[in-house]
């Protein structure tokens, strides 16, 4: 599917030295619609590259599987209390490949004060199936999604690899609407860094969150520290071979038994991986 | 034309005027407008269009132009909103649609505040992307039934084109619009902590979108707004306003003290708008063959700098016209 939107291409960092008309100061021409700031993810990527590098020490498998261009929904296992998997995976791809990549995430962030912000600035957007679809199809670009959403970094140490349901198979029904190919990624390390012990929770909960975790970074760290000191576990980006689901894209509604049994299937692939990925792993924190 | 005598019933009755490709161009009001205009009749009717009937029969219009919907809840009373945009809709569609009527087109002028602003919305809202929420402010709620009349009215008479625009915040020197008169005067309203994307048409490409669909028996919704989308802070840092912080709780407990110290008037609609901004779709219009003027980036630019010139000459004897 062609590029709908013709004046306004999605910012690339294709083009990081986008001249301007005049020389205004304004710094939206940094920001698209979207909200993502390639200026802002800048600074995030090297703010975050020695923990990238030095601290989690990732490392890739399969990296040359995300296309160049092109489209395409990139399908992650989720965790850690305070997941660096994300983070991991859009600074890899940005480094490596130079594409932008737009991670859907819950849309409870756009509701923190201050963090919201930052959120949308470095590539965060809220993971509603339009957005997906647009991001996709009309704009072909690449997006990341984590089908367990927030259950995946919410679960105890004791159940770690062990997925969470794939929700109900709506980024397999956009990919499939948008004609876009699926490619699964595990992520092996992230359950390390930061590890549920205990889960507090929160009675009538406003702010979409059923729990609280309390990780054992809280417990060595104390509450603050904990909330953010990651522990240095080493970890492994595999990504698998793109799934292309045969299925007419554009359709309005397509089969529920089809949307769950490719779901099924990718979730299978993932698990499989991790899997393998754990057999080879010696150490958590060497690798 | 209805609101003749509000801001943009007599900008855009002017500009069919001066097309010169209507016959005869009638406004009703309450009052007359402005300036005497060649070409133009001016019949004066309540705010509620009650006497609408009579006069789409003995004028034989066939183009109806609705302009006159309240969008924002800064300066009317509810009962007046209501009174305007729920029975005055309801009114006009009323003698648009008796027997006899020839009435072939009727184009409204709405909103996109008829989407609503929460966080849950999508990115980019069609005109067919339902509500996250039911509305919490009056002005929401006028709109979405008067929308529903122009609705069940389309279903009815399917032989009439009736198009709804639904506009963003519209900014320009003259406007009457809270976002716009709040860059000019200088002082934005922010909620700490949030700096939505917006989006913004300017009060000429209003005029030419009006132009555009009226005539050319366009009918159904659209979505008006240029491309893109603009963090809040760049719009009024680039318009050099002082921003007013709103608490991100209780915020409308604290738009409230700034109404009655008279510091600011932030109506209610607005605060969720700074919080999580709005996007809407806008490419049906362009699929039907409107081409925008400016993106709303641009849009911003040239008004911007309009705002901030404004504010750098020397200051002005004259009384402020309000406070905010």
């Amino acid at each position: 599917m062609a590029t709908v939107e013709s004046s306004e291409g999605p910012t690339s960092t294709a083009n990081p030295s986008k001249v301007t008309a005049g020389n205004e100061s304004i710094d939206s021409t940094s920001i698209d619609h979207w909200g993502r700031s390639e200026d802002f993810r800048k600074a995030l990527r090297s703010a975050f590259d020695p923990i990238y590098r030095y601290w989690f020490r990732v490392e890739w498998e399969g990296l040359d599987k995300i296309p160049k261009q092109g489209p395409a929904l990139l399908v992650a296992n989720h965790s850690g209390a305070l997941p660096p998997d994300a983070l991991s995976i859009m600074q890899g791809i940005e480094q490596g490949i130079g594409r932008p990549v737009y991670g859907l995430a819950d849309n409870l962030f756009r509701t923190i004060p201050a963090l919201n912000i930052a959120w949308s600035r470095g590539g965060g957007v809220s993971a509603n199936p339009d957005n997906a679809y647009r991001l996709l199809a009309d704009e072909g670009q690449l997006v990341l999604a984590f089908p367990e959403g927030i259950r995946g970094p919410l679960k105890p140490f004791s159940e770690r690899y062990t997925l969470r349901r794939f929700g109900r198979g709506g980024f397999v029904e956009t990919a499939m609407r948008a004609g876009v190919p699926i490619i699964p990624i595990a992520v092996v390390g992230a359950e390390e860094s930061m590890p549920v012990i205990a889960r507090v929770p929160i009675p009538k909960s406003q702010i979409g969150i059923p729990y609280l975790p309390i990780t054992l970074n809280h417990v060595l760290f104390g509450p603050v520290l904990g909330s953010v000191l990651w522990f240095p576990a080493k970890i492994r980006i595999r990504v698998l071979e793109p799934v292309v689901i045969d299925a007419e894209p554009g359709e309005a509604r397509y089969s529920r038994s089809k949307v769950l049994e490719e779901s099924t299937k990718i979730e299978e692939l993932i698990k499989r991986a991790i899997t393998d990925m754990l057999r080879r792993r010696k150490n958590v924190i060497l690798g | 034309m209805t609101g003749l005598s509000s801001f943009w019933g007599f900008r855009t009755a002017k500009q069919l005027v001066e097309s010169g490709d209507f016959e005869l161009v009638v406004g009703v009001d309450s009052s007359p407008p402005p300036e005497p205009l060649d070409g133009l009749d001016y019949i004066r009717s309540d705010q509620s269009y009650s006497s609408l009937a009579r006069l789409v029969k003995r004028t034989e219009v066939d183009t109806i132009v609705h302009t006159f919907l309240v969008l924002s809840s800064a300066s009317i009373s509810r009962r007046a909103m209501h009174e305007i945009n729920v029975i005055g809709t309801m009114n006009l569609l009323g003698a648009a649609g008796q027997s006899g009527s020839k009435v072939k087109q009727i184009v409204v002028k709405s909103s996109s505040l008829i989407y609503g602003s929460s966080f849950r919305d999508p990115t980019f809202f069609t005109e067919t992307s339902p509500r996250a929420f039911s509305p919490r402010t009056e002005i929401e709620r006028s709109l979405i039934e008067a929308e529903a009349y122009i609705q069940e009215f389309a279903e009815d008479k399917p032989h009439v084109d009736l198009c709804v625009l639904r506009f963003p915040n519209v900014i320009g020197p003259t406007v009457e619009a809270d976002l716009s008169q709040a860059l000019i005067r200088g002082v934005a309203p922010v909620v700490l902590g949030f700096d939505p994307l917006l989006q913004f048409v300017d009060e000429e490409e209003v005029l030419s979108v009006i132009r555009f669909v009226t005539g050319n028996s366009l009918s159904g919704v659209y979505n008006v707004s240029g491309d893109g989308r603009i963090p809040w802070s760049s719009v009024y840092t680039e318009a050099m306003a002082r921003p007013l912080p709103i608490s991100p709780l209780m915020s409308e407990q604290f738009t409230r003290l700034y109404q009655a110290l008279g510091i600011a008037k932030v109506p209610r609609e607005l605060i969720d708008l700074l919080r999580f901004g709005r996007g809407i779709d806008n490419r049906k219009l362009k699929n039907a063959g409107y081409e925008y003027g400016q993106t709303t980036s641009e849009a911003v630019r040239s008004f911007a700098e309009y705002a901030a010139s404004l504010r750098s000459e020397p200051p002005s004897i004259e009384e402020p016209k309000a406070i905010i």
